[in-house]
């Protein structure tokens, strides 16, 4: 009798907010609703809005097929489609990782693409074999210096960067950070998890700094002069020096690219990547999505515009990428990164890499 | 009803709880032998530390302003809130931007002394102590706004009494004044401390490694989301520590002052030096928290690309505020809804869901969303495969990745904003009211329209305004769960900031800054008024 | 027009009330009195609809409206309360407050009624003002034309004057009273002022430890109380102990009475009556049966106490002083008989 009063009186108050919560539901059943209309397809991308969106556009406007984005962090994004399963409005993957397109591949929230275009454009090494995911862009990540405090022969790989000479000369972003993770983790697949911990205990004794910011902040302390040596992504020296800004041109002036492991494995390079997903609903329209980004006109703005290395051999690189020279790239199958991840954290963690 | 609502926002909570049973020891064992200790000293340091910066800074602006006269002092009185309005994680990519190592202060002093990078000491901002500064500079007007209004309600014939008795204006500060004040203090310190506990915009960028960056590593660098849920778990059980070690400050110190006749008398400072000293240090608190901030977003957005998003400026700027107004709405309906029923109903159980409810205030952002994600995958499923049995249309989300989902997860992370001054409102209605009007043959729903809301309206406003200021700061939910093709200001901020372009990022954040000073002013008129009302 | 049969109420364990009968005729005012935490207060709450009784019925206009398993909202009871702190509705005005209860009538016959109790209650000149720019008697005043404004079938008064200054008190029963029996209304009246209670009521009972003593006329209650603790409560009359002899009458220091429940007492039971202290007086002449041990003047006369040869004090009234341990010679006048206790 009680609880029926109170429902009563609740039902009585909450007509207060009706009119709201109406309004709600109709954006919910207008969004909705929209997903069945236009031909379209959705993506998760965890590369950011900036540096997806043009690309993204262009395929609207070469194939009317309209694009739906949500920006967020790799695993954030996983774990929604992990969450949302087979309901899941998503179409189409786009990670910063391949360790990542590894991990949505093992639970299963990806499916195989057969298509001849996109086998013959992406080599082997930068897909997954079973074709569950391709790389679109390469992002290598060497070693940067000093050019008036270091010479390029003082370097060898990162391995060397342990030796006492660098003693509080080392930037380096925080373990918490992928693109370390992965370096870390094609370590441990190449030199074993006793090896690589005590090189990251050497790097660590090595540190110029508590590690802090971005891969920019480290090359931006080797031009103020609180380290001599930095492991950073090329294409962020790249955007420094494409940059309107003055100060941020001069700064990336003073830094040279080395790259690192030439004489052994080669430097560590990771892609950003694409899937279609396993609860597609649009598959076609993202199977075309994929395929228009693997056309050289796109490989060629990923590395004009954004300065990452093209996945295909036969893209003409950015001038000033040419000017740091070709490069070995490390050839060990990408997915070993996503299986070993954890284990890179967990190496980081123990040699106190804050 | 109202059990459903609670299990609806509770759903959340229980899908994190589950969490705590899958066993992670490997993790675990890990994390207690390396990197967790310092999170937990970092994460209570850092508490311990702002906790302290707040004290000093909100009750000395405070105790200034309500009860001195002293240059400029009408001016302090709303400028001293404004830092408010500004976002920790904002304050911090402005100062980062022009105090870090390549920043221009220090680029200037190495080009004009020739010195290189060693030559010269400077303090670091990025660290541990930049991230106590910043905390304490946009946090303490949680402490100075209710200070304030506990120092102004305090009546002249107290310090009459104490004069009387010969007594000087300092100890009567510290024998009056402010044992009178300390339950609004401590209200006020309560909510900063769960503000730096859910930090993570701040600490993340200034390299502090508490125990959210904790969850972030453990989720993201281990793909362990159970041992993220379970760090997550030691944190809310500090939260609750701390909500603990609140009731047990306010509870040994309530206080009559209902009747409160007269206002304050301002203190005259003789001594023209004191003055200005005052003027100064209000000054030096304003322009650390909010002018030099905001001033150097500008000089930032100069030099940025603007041309680049010029174009999405608006359509953001109006996504922000529709869903912050709507949700606002919604957040401060549930909070009236759970008052309500609070107030009628005097069970035991209905406390403890509402306490539990409150709880989210203190939770990392992105720990909520995950929350979400995960109970309403599990309502999408079931909702599915009971659809399933009735048709063959493929599976569709009704629960998530729509609004409904971000604006849950904003619900559940601000409702305990939304809830205190209504349940403070609340609580002066005395009950008798309630009981007249339901002897006049209205019943309860009509009660509640002509006799709670009438006498809420002033309450409601106010939650409605500080839900509103807070939800156009949030950021990690909001990434994680907000729809196709929708962002917010601060995510465009945040994307442009961790991009490492500080100063695209500098649009966005002004516009954040400049919409959110408006709720913050009108807040601080409300207050006056109410004041002057009581007065 | 109220009827309660045998209701009981406890808070868990804790027994608030026990056994309370009593009847009000339609039109009647009735006071309930007793000091505070009697349970008076929570007998007004059960009737009002607030807290359910655990054992017994109450009725209202001959409707049952609550037992043990049942009770109907405050809200369908139809009765009015005027509450210890008037309850006022701050963001209301006077003629708002008192128009509040009266949404089931027309707005002509809102603002009929309205206008009715304003004149009733002499608030014409105030109707506009809201409640925090009135006096303590007005407010009184705003808080009964609340209460009686929908007509209800019975109105409660809980301590209506406990926060008003003493001077103001009897004036405003009076006005109180007048005021309900112009409306023809029913009610119950709450308080622990005896003179608030004679003056007002038609019937009365006493209210202590959570049982109704005494329910009954107030001159019936007056001359002719129930229970010895109604003698304490009134302090009108005295207690004399006494023995009770073979012909059934009690043998007290003042004299030997004649019972008029002889039949509830045996010889040489220890017994009392009470006595009123107008009815005692100081006779000339005669043995010593009293030592007067204090006189203090009040009213225009004087009340002394003595000490009864049995050790029993009692009060008289006297016109003049009398010098303390003065022997003197007590007399109860106009005897009649006495309710032995």
């Amino acid at each position: 009798m009680v609880a029926f009063i109170i429902i009563n009186i609740l039902m009585q108050s909450l007509r207060l907010f009706k009119s709201v919560l109406f309004i709600v539901a109709a954006g919910l059943i207008l969004t909705g609703c929209a997903q069945v209309a236009d031909p379209e397809v959705n993506v998760y991308s965890s590369r950011k809005e900036a540096l997806i969106k043009p690309a993204l556009d262009k395929f609207t406007a070469a194939t009317g097929i309209k694009v739906n984005l949500v920006t967020g962090k790799d695993d954030a994004l996983i774990e929604r489609l992990k969450a949302e399963g087979a309901a899941s409005p998503a179409d189409v993957l786009i990670t910063v990782d391949a360790g990542r397109l590894y991990r949505a591949k093992s639970f299963g929230l990806t499916q195989a693409i057969d298509s001849p275009s996109l086998q013959n454009a992406i080599p082997a090494a930068f897909r997954d074999p079973e074709n569950h995911w391709f790389g679109l862009s390469l992002r290598a990540r060497p070693i940067m210096y000093a050019k008036d405090r270091v010479n390029p022969s003082e370097l060898e790989s990162y391995a060397s960067l342990t030796t006492d000479k660098w003693l509080g000369k080392v930037c380096i972003r925080s373990s918490g950070n992928i693109y370390n993770q992965s370096l870390v983790a094609s370590m441990v697949a190449s030199m074993g998890t006793a090896a690589v911990e005590s090189w990251a205990k050497g790097l660590v004794k090595n540190f110029a700094r508590k590690p802090v910011g971005g891969d920019r902040d480290q090359i931006k302390a080797i031009a103020a002069g609180q380290c001599d040596v930095a492991i950073a992504n090329t294409y962020y020296l790249f955007g420094m020096l494409q940059s309107d800004d003055p100060e941020q041109v001069a700064a990336a002036e003073q830094i040279g690219v080395f790259w690192p492991n030439q004489n052994d494995r080669g430097t560590h390079v990771n892609v950003s990547g694409i899937a279609v997903t396993q609860a597609a609903k649009n598959k076609d329209h993202a199977q075309q999505l994929l395929e228009f980004l693997a056309q050289d006109e796109t490989q060629s703005w990923y590395a004009n515009v954004n300065g990452e290395y093209p996945v295909k051999d036969n893209i003409e690189a950015h001038p000033l990428l040419v000017e740091w020279g070709q490069f070995k790239k490390d050839a060990l199958n990408l997915a070993k990164l996503g299986e070993l991840n954890s284990e890179a954290v967990k190496i980081m963690d123990r040699a106190g890499w804050p | 009803m109202v059990w459903l609502i609670a299990l609806f926002f509770c759903l959340p909570f229980m899908a994190l709880l589950l969490q705590l049973f899958v066993s992670e020891a490997a993790i675990w064992q890990h994390l207690t032998t390396t990197v967790l200790p310092t999170y937990l000293s970092q994460s209570l340091l850092l508490l311990a530390w702002v906790a302290l910066g707040t004290l000093l800074i909100g009750v000395s602006t405070a105790w200034l302003v309500a009860s001195h006269d002293f240059p400029g002092r009408t001016y302090f009185q709303w400028l001293l809130i404004l830092p408010m309005a500004m976002p920790a994680y904002i304050v911090a990519y402005a100062y980062t931007w022009w105090l870090d190592v390549a920043g221009p202060i220090q680029t200037a002093l190495r080009s004009h002394f020739d010195w290189s990078f060693s030559d010269y000491y400077f303090p670091n901002i990025r660290s541990f102590s930049g991230a106590v500064v910043v905390l304490t500079l946009v946090l303490y007007p949680y402490v100075y706004l209710l200070a304030r209004a506990a120092f102004q309600k305090q009546t002249k014939t107290l310090s009459e009494v104490h004069q009387l008795s010969g007594g000087s204006t300092t100890s009567f500060f510290y024998r009056v004044a402010l044992p009178l004040a300390r339950p609004a203090i401590f209200g006020g310190l309560a909510l900063v401390m769960m503000e730096t506990l859910a930090d993570y915009g701040t600490v993340q960028y200034f390299g502090v490694n508490t125990l959210t960056t904790g969850i972030l590593k453990t989720w993201f660098g281990l793909g362990s989301l159970s041992g993220a849920a379970q760090i997550a778990m030691l944190l809310l059980t500090m939260v609750i520590l701390v909500m603990l070690l609140e009731k047990v400050w306010r509870g040994q110190a309530k206080y009559d002052t209902a009747n409160n006749t007269g206002t304050t008398q301002l203190r005259s400072i003789n001594s023209s030096c004191k003055k200005w000293l005052a003027s100064c240090w209000c000054m030096l608190v304003v322009v650390l928290g909010f002018v030099l901030p905001a001033t150097l977003l500008v000089v930032m957005a100069f030099k940025s690309q603007i041309a680049s998003w010029y174009h999405d400026f608006l359509s953001v700027t109006i996504d922000t505020l529709w869903l912050a107004g709507i949700t606002a709405l919604i957040t401060v309906g549930a909070a009236l809804v759970l008052m309500y029923v609070k107030r009628i109903h005097h069970g035991t159980s209905h406390r403890a869901v509402i306490q539990a409810m409150s709880l989210g205030y203190a939770i990392p952002g992105l720990v909520i969303a995950v929350g979400v994600t995960i109970a309403f995958g599990w309502l999408d499923q079931g909702f599915n495969s009971i659809r399933s049995m009735f048709s063959n249309a493929s599976p569709v989300l009704f629960f998530s990745g729509g609004f409904l989902a971000l604006i849950t997860a904003y619900v559940m992370r601000f409702l305990a904003v939304a809830i205190q001054p209504i349940d403070a409102a609340y609580q002066s209605i005395r009950p008798h009211l309630d009981e007249a009007s339901l002897l006049t043959g209205k019943n309860s729903s009509q009660t509640f329209r002509q006799i709670h809301m009438p006498l809420l309206k002033s309450s409601v406003w106010t939650a409605m305004l500080l839900v509103f200021v807070d939800l156009l700061k949030e950021l990690p939910a909001t990434l994680v769960l907000r729809p196709f093709n929708f962002n917010t200001l601060a995510v465009k901020a945040y994307e442009l900031a961790s991009d490492e372009r500080l100063a695209d990022a500098a649009i966005p954040a002004l516009s954040i800054v400049a919409v959110g000073l408006i709720p913050v002013l009108l807040l601080n008129q409300r207050i006056n008024a109410a004041h002057d009302n009581h007065a | 027009m109220l009827n309660l049969n045998s209701v009981a109420f406890s808070y868990g364990h804790q027994s608030v009330l026990d056994d309370i009968s009593l009847n009000i005729e339609t039109g009647q005012i009735a006071c309930l009195l007793g000091p505070s935490g009697c349970g008076k207060s929570t007998l007004l709450r059960l009737i009002a609809g607030f807290e359910q009784p655990q054992n017994g019925e109450i009725r209202i206009a001959a409707k049952l409206v609550a037992n043990n398993s049942h009770s109907i909202a405050p809200q369908n009871r139809q009765v009015g309360m005027l509450f210890q702190d008037l309850a006022l509705f701050p963001h209301l005005s006077v003629t708002q407050n008192i128009a509040f209860g009266l949404h089931q009538l027309s707005q002509s016959e809102q603002q009929h009624r309205v206008d009715e109790l304003l004149q009733l209650c002499r608030l014409q000149a105030f109707k506009s003002r809201y409640p925090h720019q009135l006096s303590g008697g007005q407010k009184q005043r705003v808080a009964l034309a609340r209460a009686m404004a929908p007509k209800p079938n019975l109105i409660l008064l809980d301590e209506p004057f406990s926060s008003v200054e003493t001077g103001l008190q009897s004036e405003l029963v009076h006005e109180v009273k007048s005021m309900l029996q112009a409306d023809q209304s029913t009610a119950l009246w709450v308080t622990h002022s005896l003179d608030e209670a004679f003056a007002v009521a038609d019937q009365m009972g006493v209210i202590l430890g959570g049982k109704l003593l005494q329910w009954a006329k107030p001159q019936e209650l007056y001359d002719q109380p129930a229970h010895p603790d109604v003698i304490s409560f009134l302090n009108h009359a005295n207690l004399i102990s006494g023995d009770i002899k073979q012909d059934g009458s009690i043998e007290t220091p003042l004299g030997c009475f004649v019972l008029n429940n002889q039949a509830d007492f045996k010889t040489q039971d220890c017994a009392q009556i009470g006595v009123q202290k107008r009815q005692i007086h100081i006779h000339p002449a005669g043995t010593p049966n009293a030592t007067i041990i204090q006189s203090v003047y009040q009213g225009g006369q004087y009340v002394l106490t003595a000490v009864l040869n049995n050790k029993d004090s009692i009060q008289l009234f006297h016109p003049s002083p009398v010098e303390s341990g003065s022997q003197v010679h007590l007399k109860i006048e106009h005897e009649s008989n006495f309710r032995g206790f």
